[in-house]
């Protein structure tokens, strides 16, 4: 489980104070699917970013009673002189897990073959989604946090990345920001509609994608 | 206890990681790899070191030339580049701040930690070389070595905390040590020795510092030649105090932090 409790993020501007996430609160169990919808800008990152401990909430607090993914975005997460294998050394020694299989698992997924052996810097950005996916998917966590990802890689990567993550891991949970009503539908059993810095949880998908669409 | 043990062990884990992809990125898998970590300061030291010799002759006021300005020249490299490396180390470092095991300090640390073992690599070699062509002679008390680079490594790391992390917070703190750390040079105690002040000057030399850790290593390797003047219980407040500001720094820093 994973229980946001009146989650605030303010950020300091060049002139005052932007209050990017306010007094958030919802609760995410095992297993669950939920899609975050909103406009560009309306919250959506900052708030996976939150919910992950990247960041630290200004106000409010998440309790996390299951281990989270680091939020798969366009930030890989990794420094762009590491090579691949090195970006799966790292995540093999910061998360406790045998090197060897971390590159052979995120190397089946994400298909880069020699291009492990080169930095990332020469990666395009859908070969950099696809080794961040790839290396969290050999983690294993219980809950993965997707940023928009997933909707912008080619078709293989789009159905790779639905095969591992709602076929082959029901049990896991997933917060997946997105834009496409297609996926939504078919795999998320829950909402959350963020706005403005302020989201709410629906249980009922269609009344969410009307309200989304209507923003 | 066990988790305490079990964070301790994530911790250890955590840094491993980084300074591995610090040596990985920054000297690449290319020649000599991460042997660069010495290569550089090598390449200054030999230079300062030649230099000195041609123009100095093999002593000055009765010292010999080679050891006075190896035991100068490193350890200030130490305090100079260590601190220059970890101005702004948060921001670049940023990506890895992704992953949640991975914290603000433990990136400072990590780079903190490859340069110390990046200098002391290269003090180490060096010394080794000056040895064996009977350059230098072995240290008279050679704990006490050990003892000046490790007060000049702590109060490096205290002194690195805190500047890591204002640099973070404001630009003017890069501005300033630019400057700062040029004066350093004569301010730090490197070419200059206690003993060539006389007794009112030598006290106030003496509140400088790092001055007390060069004196120490100096007596470790000149006893024969000159005394050393140190005060130990002065270096290492000002070395846990600048730790413990640092510490303190951090605690609130991740809070302000935004990883981009």
């Amino acid at each position: 489980m994973i229980r946001a409790l009146g989650v605030t993020k303010d950020y300091r501007m060049e002139r005052g104070i932007h209050r990017a996430i306010d007094d958030v609160s919802f609760t995410m169990n095992r297993g669950e699917k939920i899609a975050v919808l909103g406009l560009n800008g309306a919250g959506k990152s900052t708030l996976i970013r939150i919910l992950s401990g990247v960041e630290l909430p200004t106000k409010g607090t998440v309790e996390r009673q299951m281990s989270l993914s680091w939020p798969l975005g366009f930030n890989t997460g990794f420094h762009p002189a590491m090579t691949g294998n090195d970006a799966a050394r790292f995540v093999a020694r910061v998360y406790g897990k045998p090197f060897p299989e971390v590159r052979g698992r995120a190397d089946d997924f994400a298909e880069l073959g020699r291009f492990m052996a080169e930095p990332i810097r020469s990666y395009s950005s859908g070969m950099q989604a696809r080794l961040a996916f790839g290396l969290s998917l050999a983690v294993d966590f219980d809950c993965y946090l997707v940023d928009e990802v997933i909707g912008a890689g080619d078709q293989r990567f789009q159905r790779k990345s639905r095969e591992e993550l709602f076929e082959k891991r029901v049990n896991c949970a997933l917060l997946l920001a997105i834009h496409s009503p297609d996926i939504v539908r078919s795999y998320c059993s829950k909402a959350l509609i963020v706005h403005r810095g302020r989201a709410k949880i629906f249980e009922d998908i269609e009344l969410a994608l009307e309200i989304y669409q209507g923003l | 206890m066990s988790t305490f043990l079990q964070c301790l062990s994530v911790q250890f884990r955590v840094i491993g990681a980084l300074v591995m992809r610090e040596l990985q990125t920054r000297y690449g898998r290319d020649n000599l790899g991460f042997l660069w970590l010495m290569g550089e300061p090598l390449m200054f030291a030999s230079g300062v070191l030649v230099l000195w010799r041609l123009v100095r002759g093999e002593f000055q006021q009765g010292i010999p030339v080679i050891t006075f300005t190896l035991l100068g020249y490193i350890p200030m490299l130490l305090f100079r580049h260590t601190v220059s490396r970890v101005l702004n180390c948060l921001r670049d470092s940023s990506a890895l701040l992704y992953h949640r095991p991975v914290t603000l300090l433990d990136v400072i640390f990590a780079r903190i930690l490859s340069e110390i073992a990046g200098n002391l690599l290269t003090f180490a070699f060096a010394f080794g070389v000056l040895f064996a062509t009977g350059l230098m002679d072995w240290p008279t008390q050679p704990a006490l070595v050990f003892l000046g680079y490790f007060y000049m490594a702590w109060f490096t790391t205290g002194v690195g905390l805190v500047l890591g992390c204002l640099s973070d917070r404001s630009e003017l703190v890069e501005k300033f040590w630019t400057p700062l750390s040029y004066l350093f040079i004569p301010l730090s105690g490197a070419y200059f020795l206690a003993a060539w002040a006389n007794d009112t000057w030598r006290e106030y030399y003496l509140l400088l510092p790092t001055v007390s850790a060069f004196e120490l290593m100096r007596a470790g390797f000149l006893s024969d030649y000159v005394r050393s003047y140190w005060d130990q219980p002065y270096i290492a407040v000002w070395s846990a105090s600048t730790t413990l500001i640092g510490l303190y720094l951090f605690r609130s820093a991740h809070r302000h932090f935004v990883v981009r």
